[in-house]
């Protein structure tokens, strides 16, 4: 209810309803105990004014005389607040009354005994009266309330020009306090609004003696400077991230743009090397061979100088042909695709035809899976290794060369094998890089390049390639791509 | 002069040129040769323009050999305008290059190339093939007819 009252509020309400409630408990009983003892007071006085009027009109009433008995009642005039009063002999008859224009039948009937009461805006008494000791009659006195009134007035202004007075006082005693109090508060909460709104750490509230606000000020403050300084950190280390950044990003940018001209550069190398490099060739070879038919049959040493030539230059041509060769699929965008692999043995093995000739090769082809990859590339990698087992099986009279699958250490990987001659096993790294060659070129024709380019491909694939070898034995190698799993 | 052109030889590089011609002459097609040593002439040769005016559309070279590494107007270039323009879009082109290249075969064939030869490194070959090559397009090809150079 008082949830959204402010604080000021809040404690002026508070005082004021303790003070007040106080105020007016201690204001009521000071009234009630007033009334009561102005009650007191009434009934006393008519007793005592009774006694005396008693006193004076006892002979009267023990003689019966109702002339003297009323001079002594109109003495009762010089009271101005006694209504009525009659006096009653022994046998209960009004012996006398007052006023005396009143009529008899308005007096009450006698009473006996000592008796006082209020009765609807009077107080009343009978009193008995004794003349030497002796019950001789009764008097009544009725007096109004006027005196009660005068005082129920006294003390109501007295009460309250007390409490004007007092909430007067306990306005001002707790405009003072709450200001003590909520001065500091709202200092407090200006401070944070000040902070959450300009995000300005830096402001420190105002530390206002040592009471609990006084701590909760400076734990605030405290606050505020751990906040500042963690704000500080964030703020150096945040430029120092932005600036790494803009560096990571300009190196990134310089080093794509590098990358891009070095590609560029590359493209245009090969290019010209396609264009270029085979014309001069051809003219060797081409002059060579007028050169050849100038000499006629002359010399037979010319002839065969000649012919070296023209191999010197045939086997330039294959070398720029698979440089090329090797740098195109370098650059390939990979089409990856369902193939079936034994198909693309079938073909490798059919283009081969011209180059077995006659020779007798056993083959040996497993059931290959379909598997996802870029035919062209593929169809090369087979190509390679297959016309490798073809080359290296030549001194065989039977050659057998084998194609399937097979797992090696819980992966699926195709092999080729083959009898023929082999390789010494401590090279074998070096099998797969660029013009290593582990054969004579006079034994077994080739650039070296070959195989370079299968485990080229085997890298777009996401794959590898490794073989093995027992010297003028066998030779297998095999090969795994991401896309090869066993049907 | 007076022997109707038959073969447009556009080459450039002397040596090649002279190996051409000498494959081409073994084979007797050598005296119906006309060459052109960049792209720019070919192009006047074959829009009749500048040194070629007084040639007339009907009668085009039966075959041109378009080498492709020209100086000033490629021999793409040369195989594009060639096949875009009405008059000239019929005449056989054939693409004679040393690049196995196959940004190369594929622009050439989307421009509408009538064959594309890599030269050979082999002298022999190569004119083996120059000799297929003229006997093709010279005797058994039936040339375009007039009405197709419209």
């Amino acid at each position: 209810m008082l949830r959204n009252v402010p604080i000021k509020r809040k404690l002026t309400l508070a005082m004021m309803l303790t003070g007040g409630s106080v105020l007016l408990l201690t204001s009521l009983a000071f009234m009630t105990y007033g009334v009561i003892n102005a009650r007191r007071n009434l009934i006393q006085n008519l007793n005592i004014l009774a006694e005396i009027t008693a006193a004076n009109a006892s002979a009267a009433l023990l003689f019966e005389e109702p002339k003297t008995a009323n001079e002594i009642l109109s003495k009762l005039e010089a009271e101005p607040s006694v209504l009525k009063a009659a006096l009653y002999t022994r046998d209960r008859k009004v012996l006398a009354h007052y006023p005396q224009s009143m009529f008899e039948t308005n007096f009450p009937a006698v009473e006996i005994g000592e008796i006082s009461r209020f009765r609807s805006g009077v107080a009343e008494i009978f009193y008995p009266v004794h003349e030497n000791d002796r019950w001789v009659g009764t008097i009544y006195v009725q007096s109004d309330l006027s005196a009660l009134y005068d005082r129920f007035r006294l003390y109501a202004v007295i009460v309250v020009a007390v409490m004007v007075t007092a909430i007067m006082i306990i306005v001002f005693l707790s405009n003072w306090l709450q200001r003590q109090i909520s001065g500091p508060i709202l200092a407090l909460a200006d401070t944070a609004r000040a902070v959450s709104e300009q995000r300005d750490y830096s402001v420190r509230g105002k530390v206002i003696g040592t009471d609990e606000l006084g701590a909760l000020t400076q734990a605030f403050n405290h606050m505020l400077n751990q906040i500042q300084e963690r704000e500080t950190a964030l703020r150096a280390s945040q430029s120092d991230l932005q600036e790494l950044n803009r560096e990571l990003e300009q190196r990134v940018l310089s080093r794509t743009a590098e990358l891009a001209a070095t590609n560029k550069e590359l493209e245009a190398f090969t290019y010209s090397v396609s264009h270029d490099l085979r014309a001069p060739l051809r003219h060797v070879d081409a002059f060579a061979q007028l050169a050849e038919e100038e000499a006629g049959g002359v010399s037979p040493e010319m002839r065969k100088y000649v012919e070296r030539i023209r191999i010197g230059v045939q086997n330039m041509g294959r070398l720029i042909d698979d440089l090329l060769n090797l740098s195109r699929v370098g650059r390939a965008d990979l089409v990856q695709q369902p193939v079936s692999l034994n198909r693309l043995v079938d073909e490798v093995i059919s283009e081969l035809q011209s180059e077995i000739g006659a020779r007798k090769i056993e083959w040996i082809i497993g059931r290959l899976p379909t598997a996802v990859c870029d035919p062209g590339l593929m169809k090369q990698v087979f190509a390679n290794l297959i016309a490798n087992s073809v080359k290296y099986t030549r001194p065989r009279p039977e050659a057998v060369i084998c194609i399937d699958m097979e797992t090696v250490e819980g992966e699926p990987a195709i092999f080729v094998r083959d009898n023929g001659v082999g390789f010494d096993s401590n090279y074998s790294a070096k099998l797969f890089g660029v013009f290593q060659r582990l054969h004579r070129a006079e034994d077994f024709e080739g650039t070296g390049v070959g195989l370079a380019i299968v485990k080229r491909i085997l890298d777009l694939h996401g794959g590898r390639i490794w073989a093995a070898s027992e010297l003028d034995k066998s030779a297998t190698f095999w090969f795994t791509f991401h896309g090869l799993v066993p049907e | 002069m007076n022997t109707p052109i038959e073969i447009l030889l556009v080459e450039d590089n002397p040596t090649d040129l002279e190996l051409t011609l000498l494959a081409l002459q073994k084979h007797k097609l050598a005296n119906k040769v006309h060459v052109a040593r960049d792209g720019e002439e070919a192009l006047d040769f074959l829009f009749c323009r500048a040194a070629h005016t007084g040639r007339s559309f009907d009668t085009p070279p039966k075959v041109v050999l378009l080498d492709l590494k020209l100086p000033k107007v490629d021999g793409l270039e040369v195989l594009r305008q060639l096949k875009e323009d009405p008059r000239t879009r019929a005449v056989p082109v054939v693409v004679m290059t040393s690049s196995n290249q196959q940004r190369d075969m594929v622009e050439s064939y989307k421009f509408g190339v009538n064959s594309y030869i890599q030269k050979p490194i082999n002298f022999s070959d190569f004119q083996n093939i120059m000799g297929q090559l003229g006997y093709y397009w010279l005797a058994i090809n039936q040339p375009p007819p007039s009405a197709a150079f419209k």
